[in-house]
């Protein structure tokens, strides 16, 4: 049978809003305006921790913080395979991490 | 998505800005304090502005799915406690679309649905997911560049340069195991590596690009001149 992730995973990428507000601020202040549309600002730089050390683990370690249908972004980078939880990345929405020697930027 | 991120020789370390373009995270690195959009991966705002972040592919599946075909992976640690998407409320509500209302229009494809979206040459292309569900593959040409869309059997849907041997290449779904084959050659191939596995072609590898799933307001929002590819070609009638 055919795995359909579609109805699993949220695929909330490319619209991360900020958590719980539910509306838009009703007088958002606009930073700037680029390419004819506005920069928003929501919150402070920095209330949504962006990972900045990630801490890895093997995926032996992870079995025991992850589901089996748990979405996840996988990438190979240099030869080397990397995963983040979806759910994890919600809270964090960038990890700065380096694989295979090579400085990334995982975004939610 | 995923991005190197390093930029003219220097590597960044991006934090979040708390700032939303277009509905969609703005990063900001902490060396310039430039803004960067994460959809595209363009400098905004700031000293940096103008400059580009390469974007990497990267592919959305399960853990089961994924640590089944590399058990060698690394995972970033997680607290076991969180076992859910705070945005699922978000998702399954049609009729909300981001914080802000976007100025462009929403046409084409309901707000919500999910597309595949890519960008070459600056042509911008989305796939809706219904072109996936039947065969999987979508073949189309993108900024003059040949392209294959596969969903794997991993749920993962993942875009090839569809070109090897110095020719250009058709693929057909064979079986259920995953595996595709070229019309021109009838080699086999693995539809989530993209590497031939048997036949004249053996040993060639298509080339991975990377391929963003998005909301369709969004995508139209970032390329209001988008393409839209909402089911597979019919096959020809003879």
């Amino acid at each position: 049978m055919r795995t359909r992730l579609v109805p699993a995973v949220p695929l909330a990428v490319l619209l991360l809003a900020p958590p719980p507000v539910a509306a838009a601020p009703s007088d958002p202040e606009v930073f700037a305006e680029v390419g004819g549309d506005p920069i928003y600002t929501v919150l402070a730089a920095g209330a949504n921790p962006a990972i900045l050390e990630p801490e890895l683990v093997s995926g032996g370690e992870a079995a025991a913080q992850m589901l089996p249908e748990e979405p996840v972004l996988g990438a190979i980078v240099g030869g080397e395979a990397r995963a983040y939880s979806l759910w994890q990345l919600d809270a964090h929405e960038i990890v700065n991490d380096t694989a295979g020697g090579v400085p990334i930027a995982v975004s939610w | 998505m995923v991005y190197a991120r390093k930029v003219s020789g220097r590597t960044l370390t991006f934090i979040v800005s708390g700032k939303l373009w277009r509905n969609s995270l703005v990063m900001q690195d902490r060396e310039t304090g430039t803004l960067w959009s994460h959809v595209t991966g363009e400098a905004l705002h700031g000293p940096l502005a103008g400059e580009r972040l390469d974007m990497l592919s990267s592919v959305q599946t399960t853990w089961k799915q994924w640590v089944a075909r590399h058990p060698d992976t690394r995972v970033l640690r997680k607290d076991a406690r969180i076992r859910g998407s705070r945005y699922e409320a978000y998702a399954r509500d049609p009729s909300q679309f981001g914080l802000f209302r976007s100025a462009r229009a929403i046409r084409k494809l309901p707000g919500k649905s999910i597309v595949y979206g890519i960008v070459r040459a600056g042509e911008a292309v989305a796939i809706a997911a219904k072109a996936l569900e039947d065969a999987g593959l979508v073949h189309l040409n993108v900024g003059d560049e040949a392209i294959l869309v596969a969903r794997g059997r991993d749920g993962g849907v993942r875009a090839f340069l569809r070109r090897a041997g110095g020719r250009e290449l058709r693929f057909r779904r064979e079986g259920a195991d995953g595996r595709v084959r070229d019309e021109a050659t009838g080699s086999t191939w693995d539809a989530e590596t993209g590497r031939c596995l048997e036949g004249s072609l053996a040993g060639a590898a298509l080339e991975e690009i990377a391929v963003r799933p998005a909301y369709w307001f969004a995508w139209v929002s970032f390329y209001p001149d988008s393409r839209v590819v909402e089911r597979p070609p019919r096959p020809a009638s003879n």
